[in-house]
């Protein structure tokens, strides 16, 4: 139980810690743009999010007999975050990428608003999802973890080849 | 677009980067046409006394239902993509100045997609027979509606085009190949064809996947002539493929191969019908019993909606950035 639970917290422990600086940032900008980029993250950070689809997958991996009521219990919530997400990832493009002023406005207090909300409602679903696994101790399929584990690590090794090589040859 | 300014990474490594991502969406595509094989014919199991018993995920995920899919979409996913990425080049074409630099690369970029989706189009043909007659073995109610026959019997023709009327007879114009459904399904003129009359009235596909079938082998017939007229005047008067009226049909054509591939969606998933998981669970016991989902099924696609504008403009900055000014993003 407490294995399986780590495979669905750690990775979203680990978005809400990158999530949080972004919001961080979000907010510090408005104050000051900085420079460059105007004082927010490059687009390769955004990688992040894939731990949010780690944790969701992991979810539906673990809980497959109960992934109806499951996905009952935090629907809303999971829903209004992913919309919340899409209108930050809109503002985002929007403010980096389209507009040609730099100026702080409205668009920029939204979006720094848009990550407020949407930690908020993945605080609420991550909650959700644990009140429902400590009240109705749903089956844990573990049939999966075999095929799964060795996948990951394979995915790791991949991924990090090119991260390694982008990060060394940039200095 | 991240990495490409960086003048420390080599084209060469830039080009491994295009790679992984070319494989990682191949092998994405193969996971969720695996999905579909299976709710197509579901295997890998077995149900004892309402309990799943004998999980063999390998199994289900690469049964010949998943490969012969794949097999036969894939080439088309290709084909969709080159032909897209074609027109984009031809519209480009169409719109720029007379014999400048840039203009000479376009044409070889398109050359090149023309021969690369002739052969995912040869590719598509040769995997559509073999679809057709795995079709004719495990999904005969797909193949019987998509082909209308009544009876099962030897000799059946083809029917390309027409209407099914009220009788069971054929209205409106078509072409009708004797024995050839015959021998695309079993390989023999001779060879049986299962009809409606063996499937349960409540186990038939809705009638509607044979106009779209139809549809789909028209769109084939107009793709291969534009392929294979582009590269008969390729071969003959290669002048003429800067004409503006070549490069306009080729941008026409560009969007084809994408529409193809949604009639073949509509085709397999319509042609399941009533069934969600074929034999084990129907459309309507699959729908969610979670409340409100209607209403928020319109905020999705609106959100979707609005970042896939976004990303439009920011697409048009960017290549109007890097084209005009000569800087790169």
């Amino acid at each position: 139980m407490i294995g399986a639970l780590a495979l669905f917290l750690i990775p979203t422990l680990l978005f809400v810690l990158a999530f949080l600086y972004e919001t961080y940032l979000s907010l510090r900008r408005l104050k000051a743009p900085g420079t460059g980029r105007g004082g927010y993250l490059a687009a390769t950070w955004e990688v992040t999010h894939t731990l949010l689809v780690f944790a969701v997958v992991m979810l539906v991996m673990l809980f497959t007999q109960s992934l109806d009521k499951l996905s009952d219990a935090i629907f809303t919530s999971t829903f209004l975050a992913a919309t919340v997400l899409a209108l930050r990832a809109a503002l985002y493009v929007y403010i980096f990428y389209v507009r040609t002023t730099k100026k702080i406005g409205f668009i920029d207090w939204l979006f720094a608003l848009s990550h407020i909300v949407a930690a908020l409602l993945l605080v609420v679903v991550v909650l959700q999802a644990l009140v429902f696994i400590f009240t109705t101790h749903p089956p844990i399929n573990e049939s999966f973890i075999p095929i799964f584990i060795p996948g990951l690590l394979g995915v790791i090794f991949i991924c990090a080849i090119p991260i390694i090589m982008l990060y060394r040859t940039r200095r | 677009m991240t990495t490409w300014h960086k003048k420390s990474i080599s084209p060469f490594v830039h080009w491994l980067f295009g790679l992984g991502i070319v494989i990682g969406s191949t092998l994405s595509a193969f996971a969720i046409t695996s999905v579909n094989g299976w709710m197509n014919l579901p295997s890998g199991f077995r149900i004892v006394g309402g309990k799943f018993t004998d999980i063999d995920v390998l199994g289900a995920m690469f049964s010949e239902t998943s490969l012969v899919e794949f097999i036969h979409s894939m080439p088309g996913y290709y084909l969709a993509a080159a032909m897209v990425i074609a027109g984009l080049y031809a519209l480009r074409l169409v719109r720029s100045k007379k014999d400048s630099k840039r203009q000479s690369m376009d044409l070889v970029v398109i050359k090149r997609l023309m021969v690369f989706s002739a052969i995912m189009l040869a590719c598509s043909a040769i995997t559509a027979d073999i679809t057709g007659k795995y079709l004719a073995r495990q999904e005969p109610a797909k193949l019987a509606t998509i082909e209308m026959v009544d009876k099962t019997s030897a000799d059946v023709p083809f029917i390309f085009g027409g209407f099914e009327g009220p009788k069971g007879e054929i209205t409106g114009p078509y072409i009708k190949i004797p024995s050839a459904l015959s021998l695309l399904a079993g390989g023999s003129t001779k060879s049986v064809v299962t009809g409606l009359n063996d499937i349960p009235k409540e186990e038939r596909p809705p009638s509607a996947i044979r106009p779209i079938f139809n549809l789909k082998l028209t769109l084939i017939i107009v793709i291969t002539l534009v392929i294979a007229g582009y590269l008969i005047i390729w071969w003959r008067k290669p002048a003429w493929l800067r004409n503006r009226l070549a490069l306009i049909i080729v941008a026409a054509s560009g969007v084809l191969g994408v529409i193809v591939v949604e009639f073949g969606w509509m085709i397999t998933e319509i042609g399941r019908q009533p069934w969600a998981v074929r034999g084990y669970v129907t459309t309507e016991q699959a729908l969610t019993k979670t409340n409100d989902i209607t209403t928020f099924g319109y905020v999705f696609p609106i959100a979707y909606v609005l970042l896939f504008s976004v990303t439009l403009l920011a697409m048009r900055r960017i290549i109007r950035d890097t084209t005009q000014k000569g800087k790169r993003i």
